[in-house]
């Protein structure tokens, strides 16, 4: 991709504590590739959704910590950095199809979640912005719909699980509370079901055999005639 | 925490303009184009259509394909490996069923595969990332399926024919209509958070070129919902998975008939490993980081058609690369997220383009090579677009028309993604319209493949052991594809993958292992003249500053 | 008296294994003129973990609740919290103690969450029993016993967390009469026995389950010897663990609200087992 930096104002940014000065404006991953590095972990979809990239980093003179994803957080100056590619978490494995949708069912494969102090810092953590204590309050009192609600944006980056003092993994929680709510509590779609059945009886099978094998002239016409819902 | 940026004040000023109009735009439906305007206008103005933009490809068995530059330069590139360097004799993994990729299309086609009696043990996913990085994730809108009363797989069917300018392979669309209802239940039975209404009807939207509400969404977080939920249950069965592993080079029996593994390359050790398997099923999707035509793009880092590279020189036939998907609305403002990939949906929930009179120019729900030129149009044929202060053009997406026609909240609820990325750097959607571009999005065609996913050869035969599925193939799209098709692709034929290599591989041992297929295909670039500092496949874009690459030596031995 | 608001904290237990104690007190507080609601947000108090040892970090959990209850508490105008559950009402009061007679503890915990407003030290936490006894009062419970109860002979179960340790206590804590009053002024015996006031074991049940079976044997067994047919309760644990004891044709444990939703005659707030072990006892007499 072509640079077009022409007199932009520069920053100095730490990349794990070491100085480099980088275009005010670039996202933290811009950055660091523009000093030199070429990623192959902490890097995902540069969009915000993969959650490879999380970040965290201290602001000058601010005690704080801040999180984020590096390809959606500007750099600033004094920004003191360090990317956390990954959270040491196996995933449990469980077959869904055995699983009863309750809080207790999460429990016994999350036991941690009962040392859940409401101390917040998932939620500080968190760089989508969700209330993750609320999710896993939600999971203790075995509202699963909640929980399923609140946490439906995580992109598992583990920021989360990294800083939260009872150890405890709350992408992965969240993600079989999220297939038991969608598995098990939503209803349903009765619709669904009875075209799969109309489809398995072929009931489509001669009218398609029909169109493959129609010229390109006959599927224009079809294809302009076509009613379309509003 | 980020800088919120927001907008400067002369794109406030321009805003306003938007603002007057949007009352008598909310009751207000652009015409739809006639066929013969839709022509033109993507003559004229799509991407595709510049001739300067692609040549023919000089040898193999799609020789005389007209492809993009960039995609040229990589088809014709030299293999990374010296095929004399590397040693066959020791094997490193082995599997009935390798699969290349670690998308939707990689995880559907190792489930199934396991659904057909391969043990979890059996089966090995290499992929270049992590497992889970691929365009899949980042899908938003919704998967297309006809599932409702009103509407019929064959009604879908004419909408992909047409969508594709007919030059779709009828075959291959007929399978996807057909399995797609299935699909989407086999979804929802894994515990996929569709979005449905009090009663369990799934809530389905309109795409671009569709003729029926029939996209099933989960917000605007459709591709990462079902993503997680496939590896979720890959990782439950214990699948194997091998990461930052990409294939540099596949492997074939001595004659080159039969597809036998992978040289995969360990990105962090530099190591080679030799993988055989029984069947080889090749999902390594699109190529948004080639950057045709500068444009930037939506898809993940690895998007760099490692894929169609390898199996070309394999003697798989290629078809429709000529044809890129542009997607129209990629976010053109705020410099830090171009590109990016703003849904459809907010389209399909009625936010209208807009020039910068307010008004609007073209119907949104036109199929996306339409919509695209016409942006394009606008902002450098009709200079009715909108400028950033990096020199960047784009149109807006009235965004605030949603709330206003689907209550407040809607945006929130139903766009959170979108919400998300704007409101990070300052810019409330839910009030203000939010600057668009065309970005590169799709490619629109690929390896050709059977229904049974089975890759083909020059002659249209399937090359033995040889599947591939999801964006990397083609046929499926034609020149154009439509909203939610994709998601659809990757589990309808990542399954056919599947399913086909399980049986494959019942009745097979593991095949002899070779690179003569690559040394072939050198000799074909020695004698085309090709030059020989192009190699591919690419793997990672280079995106380190210039000044840090002019002083940058590789010192440690290896 | 009539139309009182009062906001209250559930506890987890009461959204899972005791529904069917929230779900009768709600109704008898309604049946009283008393308007229970919930706390818009709220977390797990931690129970006796978190007040187990001189932990900052453990308090949190009941401080945040404590701030909810500020919040809301403002806009009620009243800073009383009522709780249910006997372990969440010892777990709230003793933290509130416990910062409001440490300034600088109470100063660490504002600061470390400074996501939240600072808790000022002015909720009160009282208990649904306390409620009813000073807010309500035992005549207006008299008016709404709809039934004759004097053949439920009822023996009153405090457990620990009512009444131990007696900073917190809601009543005399070796010798506790709320809920005896309580029991008659629904029109029922009450049967002050020894072990009222003994622990039923706690979370025993978790490590060692024959410790619990045996406690609650043995509790049932002197409630049963004193001439009581049911045992009543206000603590969740309690409730669990008496219904462990093997015993045959051992008595059964309920909440106390049951009790009062049965004499109001709010049969339809009680669960089919329950309304079986009523018209048991009805039956036999």
């Amino acid at each position: 991709m072509g640079e077009h930096v022409k007199n932009v104002k520069m920053v100095k940014i730490y990349i794990m504590g070491k100085e480099y000065e980088v275009p005010e404006g670039l996202t933290i991953m811009k950055a660091m590739e523009y000093a030199g590095y070429r990623f192959i972990r902490g890097i995902g979809c540069r969009g915000g959704f993969c959650g490879a990239c999380s970040t965290i980093y201290r602001m000058k003179n601010d005690y704080r910590l801040y999180t984020g994803l590096a390809c959606q957080t500007t750099v600033q100056d004094g920004m003191y950095l360090v990317q956390i590619p990954f959270t040491p978490a196996e995933k449990p494995k469980y077959n869904v199809d055995e699983l009863k949708p309750t809080g207790t069912t999460i429990l016994s494969i999350f036991p941690e979640i009962a040392r859940c102090v409401a101390c917040n810092a998932c939620t500080k953590a968190c760089p989508q912005n969700l209330q993750v204590m609320d999710a896993i309050q939600a999971i203790k009192r075995g509202d699963l719909a909640k929980a399923a609600e609140l946490c439906f944006d995580c992109i598992s980056c583990g920021l989360c699980t990294i800083r939260c003092p009872a150890e405890i993994i709350h992408y992965h929680a969240f993600q079989l509370v999220r297939r038991l709510y969608g598995k098990y509590i939503a209803k349903k779609a009765k619709h669904l079901e009875e075209r799969v059945k109309e489809i398995l009886q072929g009931k489509y099978d001669e009218e398609l055999e029909k169109l493959a094998k129609m010229t390109i002239d006959e599927w224009k016409k079809l294809y302009e005639e076509r009613d379309i819902e509003k | 925490m980020s800088q919120k940026v927001g907008y400067p004040d002369y794109m406030k000023e321009l805003i306003k303009k938007v603002e007057e109009t949007r009352e008598r735009r909310l009751e207000e439906t652009f015409r739809r184009l006639k066929p013969e305007e839709k022509e033109e206008l993507l003559r004229k103005w799509h991407p595709d259509y510049r001739p300067e933009g692609k040549r023919p490809l000089k040898i193999g068995p799609s020789r005389g394909l007209k492809v993009p530059h960039e995609v040229a330069d990589l088809i014709e590139a030299y293999p990374l490996i010296n095929p004399d360097e590397i040693d066959l004799s020791k094997v490193d993994y082995e599997a009935d069923i390798l699969i290349i990729g670690g998308g939707g299309a990689a995880a559907s086609a190792a489930l199934w595969a396991n659904n057909s009696g391969i043990p979890a043990e059996n089966i090995l996913i290499a992929t270049k990332l992590r497992f889970g990085d691929a365009n899949t994730k980042m899908a938003q809108g919704g998967i297309q399926a006809a599932d409702r009363p009103e509407d019929s797989p064959t009604r879908h069917f004419i909408d992909i024919m047409g969508g594709g300018h007919f030059a779709n392979d009828p075959e291959l669309v007929k399978a996807l209509v057909r399995d797609a209802p299935f699909i989407i239940k086999w979804l929802e039975d894994m515990g996929v958070m569709f979005d449905k209404d009090e009663e369990g009807n799934m809530m389905e939207l309109s795409g671009g070129g569709t003729s029926r509400r029939r996209l099933h969404a989960c917000k605007d977080y459709t591709g990462l919902e079902i993503m997680r939920v496939l590896m979720d249950e890959v990782w439950n069965r214990g699948i194997r998975i091998l990461e930052f592993s990409p294939a540099v080079e596949l492997l074939t029996d001595e004659n080159g008939e039969r597809v036998t593994g992978a040289v995969l390359w360990n990105l962090e050790t530099k190591e080679y490993y030799i993988a055989r398997g029984k069947a080889v099923i090749l999902a390594t999707g699109g190529f948004g980081r080639l950057h045709i035509q500068n444009f930037p793009t939506t898809n993940h880092y690895g998007a760099t058609m490692d894929g169609v590279v390898m199996a070309y020189r394999v003697g798989a036939k290629l078809r429709d690369l000529d044809s890129t998907q542009y997607h129209p609305t990629g976010a053109a403002y705020p410099e830090q997220i171009v590109g990016l990939l703003i849904t459809e949906k907010c389209r399909g929930l009625g936010a209208q383009l807009v020039n910068i009179d307010g008004e609007q120019f073209i119907y949104p729900l036109e199929a996306r090579d339409v919509v695209a030129s016409a942006i394009i149009r606008e902002c450098y044929g009709r200079d009715k677009g909108i400028v950033t202060p990096t020199g960047m053009r784009g149109v807006w997406l009235d965004m605030p028309m949603i709330e206003i026609i689907h209550g407040e909240g809607t945006i929130k609820r139903y766009l959170a993604a979108i919400n998300r990325m704007f409101t990070r750097f300052g810019i409330d959607p839910t009030k203000e319209p939010v600057l668009v571009f065309p970005t590169l999005h799709y490619m629109n065609g690929g390896i050709c493949i059977n229904v049974n996913a089975q890759v083909l050869n020059g002659e249209g035969n399937p090359i033995k052991g040889f599947f591939a599925a999801g964006e990397t193939t083609g046929g499926v799209h034609g020149k154009n594809r439509l909203m939610g098709n994709s998601l659809l692709e990757v589990t309808v034929y990542g399954r056919r993958a599947g399913i086909s290599a399980a049986k494959y591989v019942k009745n097979s041992e593991y095949g002899k292992i070779s690179l003569n297929h690559v040394k072939r295909y050198e000799k074909m670039l020695i004698e085309a003249g090709i030059p020989r500092k192009r190699k591919a496949p690419m793997l990672l874009p280079e995106y380190r500053g210039e000044k840090v690459l002019s002083r940058a030596i590789s010192l440690f031995p290896i | 008296m009539n139309g009182l608001k009062l906001m209250y904290f559930p506890g987890c237990a009461l959204k899972s294994t005791a529904e069917d104690y929230e779900k009768t007190a709600i109704a008898v507080a309604e049946k009283l003129g008393v308007e229970l609601l919930e706390l818009e947000r709220w977390n797990c108090c931690g129970v006796v973990f978190n007040v187990a040892a001189d932990a900052v970090m453990h308090h949190i959990a009941a401080v945040r609740d404590l701030i909810r209850a500020q919040e809301m508490g403002r806009k009620l105008n009243d800073n009383r919290l009522v709780t249910i559950c006997s372990m969440c009402y010892s777990t709230l009061k003793r933290v509130n103690q416990i910062v409001k007679d440490d300034p600088e503890k109470l100063r660490n915990i504002n600061e470390f969450m400074d996501e939240e407003e600072d808790y000022e030290g002015n909720i009160e936490v009282i208990h649904l029993l306390q409620v009813f006894k000073d807010l309500v009062g035992y005549d207006k419970i008299k008016e709404k016993v709809s039934r004759r109860m004097e053949k439920i002979k009822a023996a009153p179960f405090y457990g620990c967390a009512l009444l131990r340790p007696k900073e917190v206590s809601i009543d005399d804590p070796e010798d506790p009469k709320i809920m005896e009053e309580l029991i008659e002024a629904l029109g029922a015996e009450a049967v002050k026995f020894p072990y009222e006031i003994k622990c039923c074991s706690s979370y025993n049940v978790i490590y060692d389950r024959k410790i619990t079976e045996e406690t609650a044997a043995e509790i049932q067994r002197a409630a049963e010897r004193w001439g009581a047919n049911i045992i009543v309760t206000t603590c969740p644990l309690c409730h669990y663990n008496l219904n462990t004891s093997k015993r045959k044709n051992g008595i059964p444990t309920i909440y106390f609200t049951e009790l009062m939703a049965y004499a109001f005659g709010l049969e339809e707030t009680l669960s089919p087992e329950t309304l079986k072990i009523f018209n048991k006892i009805l039956e036999e007499i």
